[in-house]
């Protein structure tokens, strides 16, 4: 598909898509060609590329807390404790990024434990 | 997932209070815990707004917190200064995965309570997910004073 087909489907502004598809195209989750005939399209099939290696082409790490990865993290005092927690958030994060492909979002069709959990988020919310 | 610095100092600056047991100046929060005092000075607004700190004025004042540290979650403080993924959550069709994803990094932050934190405690719920791999993850002695557990090899 053209960037002008992506962008409209998926209402995404796009200056802002064609960093996004050079980002994907740079981490070889995306192809694109040139000319009349060409387009993007995913360099893998879909039911192959996690969410997670998504959001590590576009943004980094998969979580960072204050632009530094938790395991870097050296909290002083009573805070100290914190580098743990934040590492176990990750762990908690890849156990639903990792899980999830593109090919399952795109068909609506997402895992029975994502469901539930997600089911779940208004309970977890404090607010 | 971008946390937000406001959220790594808030928490901080929770355990801090936590760990005093009873009212600091925003300063010696800000040096205990290294962190810029304007900055914090906000945070602490935030916090004092959603009722988990509260402030006193006057030569023995300062903030303390506002319930017992074992009654106060890592959640909450992080909800009270923005929340971890809220505005992830808002913005997608992709709702039902940010909110799952929000519920897992939430669950976590429920299970700890500011007092785990100053006493080095942590549960064996959140410390079995973050054994893995992370050899660099010390092992937090449970010790029964307010002292933190020297940090591991950096």
């Amino acid at each position: 598909v053209t960037a002008t087909e992506v962008a409209r489907a998926q209402d995404i502004p796009h200056r802002f898509l064609d960093h996004i598809l050079a980002s994907l195209r740079h981490a070889g989750l995306v192809e694109s060609r040139r000319g009349p005939e060409g387009g993007h399209r995913l360099a893998r099939p879909p039911d192959e590329i996690t969410v997670a290696e998504i959001i590590r082409a576009i943004d980094g790490p998969l979580a960072s807390v204050g632009g530094t990865r938790p395991d870097a993290l050296d909290p002083p005092g009573a805070a100290a404790p914190m580098r743990e927690v934040w590492v176990a958030v990750r762990a908690n994060l890849r156990a639903v990024l990792e899980v999830v492909t593109v090919g399952e979002i795109a068909r609506g069709d997402l895992p029975e434990v994502i469901r539930s959990l997600a089911g779940e988020a208004d309970a977890w919310a404090p607010r | 997932v971008r946390i937000p610095a406001r959220v790594d100092y808030a928490v901080r600056a929770a355990a801090e209070l936590a760990g005093s047991g009873g009212a600091m100046t925003v300063d010696s929060i800000a040096s205990a815990q290294d962190l810029p005092p304007r900055f914090l000075e906000n945070i602490l607004c935030e916090l004092r707004r959603a009722g988990l700190v509260i402030s006193r004025r006057g030569h023995a004042g300062g903030y303390a917190l506002a319930r017992p540290a074992d009654d106060i979650t890592v959640a909450e403080v992080v909800a009270a200064v923005d929340g971890l993924m809220e505005s992830t959550k808002r913005s997608s069709p992709l709702g039902a995965l940010w909110g799952a994803a929000g519920a897992a990094a939430e669950a976590t932050l429920a299970s700890v309570s500011l007092d785990d934190l100053a006493t080095g405690r942590s549960p064996a719920q959140w410390r079995a997910c973050a054994s893995p791999p992370e050899s660099t993850t010390p092992s937090a002695p449970p010790s029964s004073s307010p002292t933190p557990a020297p940090t591991a090899a950096s």
